[in-house]
């Protein structure tokens, strides 16, 4: 059975031959390029050039020795979301400095720094006017998802696996506001001035839709899966009112995936951190086929329970192994018994994929990526 | 509680700044005092908005309009508390560890303390241990309050503890952690006074600390 094949039986909640393996065809399910280095140094494999995937979250594009190593079955077609092409990092005072696509100051401390974290943000006030006023970002030109397009054309015939994009250019439709004018700032307008915010998330999904059918007019019909991510939970739970999420967010993720379908075959990945476990059915009613990362480490997110009871119509994901606690800290041998508990839970009757939950952290033991990915792959066989 | 406490403890409680403005003006000008204006409206209504966040009532969004509300409150309130000084709850220096640019949780956190009373010095977010030191000798602060979201970040919080000791500062203050990835168990492992797992039980244990 080949990548594409034992991928589509998973994702159509078969068994295929043994669970899938994904590492880096997302920017939720990667490696952070401090782990990547000392990885590849670790398994003694060259390092040639890193090419940046994800500047914010200091993701490199994972190479093709490290992908065939692990036996991961995806590969990514996508450009990065957050940053335009052609981004210019800065150095101001002890940080170094970048303003992405829709116009935010993003920091790294240069000393110790691992990632940009946003510090400045275009919209100041929650008004019409400065909605009226702000420069909207555009979607990536035509010339780079016809490269997209030649790249997928090409691993889509002369490859076996399956292929793994998206055309998100920045958060989530609940996500992408707080980096626009500060996440307080968005909460609480988000309940004490709703019509702002209503008109600023409406303007965004109408920006994704642009972004996703320029990219699925290309792309589409080589992808089997297609990614979207935004965080609307906390590690306790909801994060805003659950009726405040299916009144003003839950329509426009559904506009936007509803929008999606109509370009592409592939299946929709829901990336969504923390306790999601009672926002499961909302997304299965939004349309999403795919859930990630699965934090099995936040309240609720029992991996039994959560097979149990949305099992037949989720495919999950991650969960494969706790990133906050086991994969940091614990020995390889708690490494290969979470991953081996996980895979029991998870991927009988297919609708399992192996991932970390989200992506691998800085200062991870390589011994441990090493003892989860081959005990992914060994013990993940049905 | 006197019709004008009321209004105020509503508006706070129902993040309507505007309510709470008018409403503590209109107190002042009838002659309440500043320090019962503070303690029986505005303190009493962050801790009910405190209780609805852990009864699951209330969420992120709801604190943080309750707490833009006190705010205008105290403002209103502060050129007349200068000449009848309230007791304060302690002072706390809080901050994000050192590499570490996330700052909600920590800001909550520092709501909330206000709320119930307690001076803040917020140091801001990426802080330095020997900047928490010199902000714990410049302020006399009583608490500090450290905040990592990474687990990358989060064994700078021992980096501080030690600086403390070092600084000989170790016994004059407690030390609360909290943050994504913490635990209970780390918190003691790195040898803090306490860990707490949202903004509203901080208080409890913040209170709990300075005892």
């Amino acid at each position: 059975m080949n990548s594409r094949e034992r991928v589509m039986r998973a994702l159509n909640h078969q068994e295929p031959d043994r669970v899938p393996i994904d590492l880096g065809a997302t920017i939720v399910t990667s490696i952070v390029t401090k782990s990547y280095v000392d990885l590849k140094n670790h398994l003694g494999m060259p390092i040639e050039e890193i090419k940046m995937l994800d500047y914010v979250q200091q993701l490199p594009y994972v190479d093709e020795a490290l992908l065939e190593r692990f036996g991961v079955d995806f590969r990514l077609v996508q450009l990065p979301a957050a940053t335009a092409p052609g981004l210019n990092i800065f150095e101001e005072g002890d940080y170094y400095a970048f303003i992405d696509r829709w116009g935010a100051k993003l920091h790294m401390p240069k000393q110790g720094g691992l990632y940009f974290d946003w510090v400045d943000f275009p919209i100041k006030e929650p008004t019409m006017e400065a909605l009226d006023n702000y420069p909207w970002p555009r979607p990536d030109p035509p010339e780079l998802n016809a490269q997209l397009a030649e790249q997928a054309k090409k691993l889509y015939e002369n490859t076996d696996y399956a292929l793994v994009g998206s055309a998100v250019i920045g958060g989530g439709i609940f996500e992408q506001p707080a980096r626009v004018m500060g996440m307080e700032n968005f909460l609480m307008a988000l309940v004490a001035e709703p019509t702002f915010a209503d008109r600023l998330m409406e303007k965004i999904t109408d920006i994704y839709i642009e972004s996703c059918n320029n990219y699925l007019d290309q792309v589409g019909r080589y992808i089997q899966v297609f990614t979207y991510w935004d965080d609307v939970n906390t590690q306790d739970g909801w994060m805003v009112r659950p009726d405040l999420y299916r009144k003003m967010v839950k329509p426009k993720q559904k506009r936007l995936v509803e929008a999606i379908k109509k370009k592409t075959d592939a299946k929709i990945f829901f990336h969504g951190c923390g306790a999601v476990f009672d926002l499961v059915p909302d997304l299965i009613e939004v349309g999403f086929d795919i859930l990630n990362p699965v934090q099995v480490s936040a309240r609720g997110m029992d991996t039994q329970k959560l097979k149990q009871e949305y099992g037949k119509d989720m495919t999950f994901w991650g969960g494969g192994v706790d990133t906050q606690r086991v994969l940091p800290f614990g020995t390889p041998q708690q490494v290969v018994d979470e991953v081996k508990r996980r895979i029991d839970d998870l991927a009988p009757g297919g609708g399992f994929v192996f991932a970390a939950v989200h992506n691998i952290q800085a200062f991870v033991p390589p011994q441990n990526i090493v003892a989860a990915f081959d005990t992914a792959l060994e013990y993940g066989v049905y | 509680m006197n019709p004008t406490l009321q209004e105020i403890f509503d508006g706070i409680v129902e993040g309507n700044a505007n309510q709470v403005q008018r409403k503590t003006q209109e107190a002042l000008e009838a002659g309440l005092q500043p320090e019962i204006i503070l303690k029986e409206a505005m303190i009493a209504a962050m801790t009910e908005v405190g209780r609805r966040f852990q009864a699951g009532e209330y969420y992120v969004p709801e604190m943080l309009i309750a707490a833009r509300a006190m705010k205008v409150g105290t403002q209103v309130l502060k050129p007349h508390l200068q000449n009848a000084p309230v007791e304060s709850a302690g002072k706390v220096v809080l901050g994000t560890v050192k590499g570490d640019l996330h700052d909600i949780g920590k800001n909550l956190v520092g709501m909330m303390l206000e709320g119930a009373g307690f001076q803040i010095v917020d140091l801001g977010t990426d802080v330095a241990p020997e900047k928490f030191v010199d902000a714990v000798r410049a302020s006399g602060a009583n608490l500090i309050g450290m905040s990592a979201l990474l687990t990358t970040t989060m064994p700078n919080m021992k980096s501080v503890i030690e600086a403390l000791d070092q600084a000989g500062l170790r016994g004059k203050v407690k030390v609360m952690v909290g943050g994504a990835p913490l635990t209970d168990e780390f918190a003691r492992h790195i040898g803090a006074d306490g860990y707490s797992p949202d903004a509203s039980r901080a208080v409890a244990l913040a209170k709990s600390l300075v005892a």
